[in-house]
């Protein structure tokens, strides 16, 4: 005879009322079964002293599980975790800049903006060449202030061609042949020809 | 979502997931390394997942990694200290050293009972009763109806109260 047994007061193991409350003692003791059948469950507990040991035990084990929640909610995760992920997540970030730079050129260039590409890029182009014809003498106006700005202009130009730089001969070579070639160089050209035929 | 939003999405669920990960492992070290899998997979999967999901797929995928890294303990190694439970058997014994050893023993057999349970009981278990999180939040996180994951829950409690049938009973109030 085991313990359990010792404890069963005369009820038999199979006894439907032992085995019905027996399956129902989790949601008892969660509090979510109906008001009948709780009621029906506390009855058949009054007299069952097996059912009682194991409503004790239950309760028993939410005590460990208590305990061990609470250590659970001091666990800290270790800061290393987040320096790897975030250092993983910035390194990706980089490496992909090429691939989104050629993307968003892609993208600009098959949404109809290519003439509209060419022509702003033709149009830098022209500026600058005409900026940079001009700067010798305009630069011996300037201020010490404006020479500082100038400086710092000219610096952050170096900045976004390094960053273009980054971009990478992908970039560099699918906006020669989308936008450049066909919409720039050849309307040149063809323009050219046109002028030298006549 | 660019590094930064990212960061801070980590900062909000990394003691969330390195804990849920340390309760169904019980080893720190590959807790870490799980969780730290888990949060590159998310930034590898950014783009497709609404931020309010966040949460319960971090879990799913935690689960299926914790999954992963049980298969590959072929054969587990024990547990020497119970540095997880929080309480040490031999320095947490407070004013009543038996009532204290027989509960630690009490909670040795259950973690080692829980640890013989199969899924999804087991990670309901852990998610429910040490983690603290709602039915609908399992339910989520572990893709199954909310009825399912109740019920689920209240076998593997039967199943674990019965593994410990054979554990004497101790006056814990």
């Amino acid at each position: 005879m085991t313990t359990h047994d010792n404890m069963t007061q005369g009820k038999s193991p199979q006894d439907p009322d032992r085995i019905w409350a027996d399956d129902r003692l989790e949601a008892w003791l969660a509090g979510e079964l109906r008001q009948s059948e709780a009621d029906r469950f506390e009855h058949i507990l009054a007299d069952d002293a097996w059912l009682a040991r194991e409503v004790d035990q239950a309760r028993a084990m939410d005590v460990i599980f208590s305990e061990l929640k609470d250590s659970a909610a001091l666990e800290r995760c270790p800061d290393i975790v987040t320096t790897h992920v975030v250092a993983h997540a910035r390194r990706e970030w980089l490496l992909q800049l090429p691939l989104r730079v050629h993307e968003g050129f892609r993208r600009m260039a098959s949404a109809g903006l290519r003439p509209a590409l060419a022509v702003a890029l033709l149009f830098v182009v022209v500026i600058s060449a005409t900026w940079m014809a001009r700067s010798p003498s305009g630069s011996a106006n300037l201020t010490a202030g404006q020479t500082a700005e100038v400086t710092q202009a000219l610096a952050d130009v170096k900045m976004a061609l390094a960053v273009l730089a980054d971009a990478g001969q992908t970039t560099g070579t699918a906006v020669g042949a989308d936008v450049i070639g066909p919409y720039v160089v050849r309307p040149m050209a063809r323009g050219m020809n046109t002028v030298i035929e006549n | 979502m660019n590094t930064l939003q990212f960061k801070s999405i980590v900062d909000a669920h990394r003691d969330r997931v390195y804990s849920y990960v340390l309760s169904m492992l019980r080893d720190p070290a590959v807790s870490a390394d799980v969780t730290q899998d888990v949060f590159i997979r998310l930034w590898e999967h950014r783009s497709s997942l609404e931020e309010e999901r966040v949460l319960s797929w971090l879990l799913r995928v935690a689960r299926n990694a914790c999954i992963d890294q049980v298969r590959k303990r072929k054969v587990r190694q024990p547990v020497e200290n119970d540095e997880v439970g929080g309480v040490d058997v031999l320095t947490d014994q407070g004013p009543d050293p038996e009532r204290a050893t027989s509960m630690a023993l009490f909670r040795e057999r259950l973690r080692e009972a829980l640890d013989r349970m199969g899924e999804p009981h087991r990670s309901i278990v852990v998610l429910r009763e040490i983690q603290g999180y709602k039915y609908e939040e399992i339910a989520e996180a572990l893709t199954l109806p909310l009825n399912t994951v109740k019920v689920y829950l209240h076998r593997a409690r039967k199943s674990l109260r019965k593994d410990l049938g054979e554990v004497h009973r101790h006056d814990y109030a």
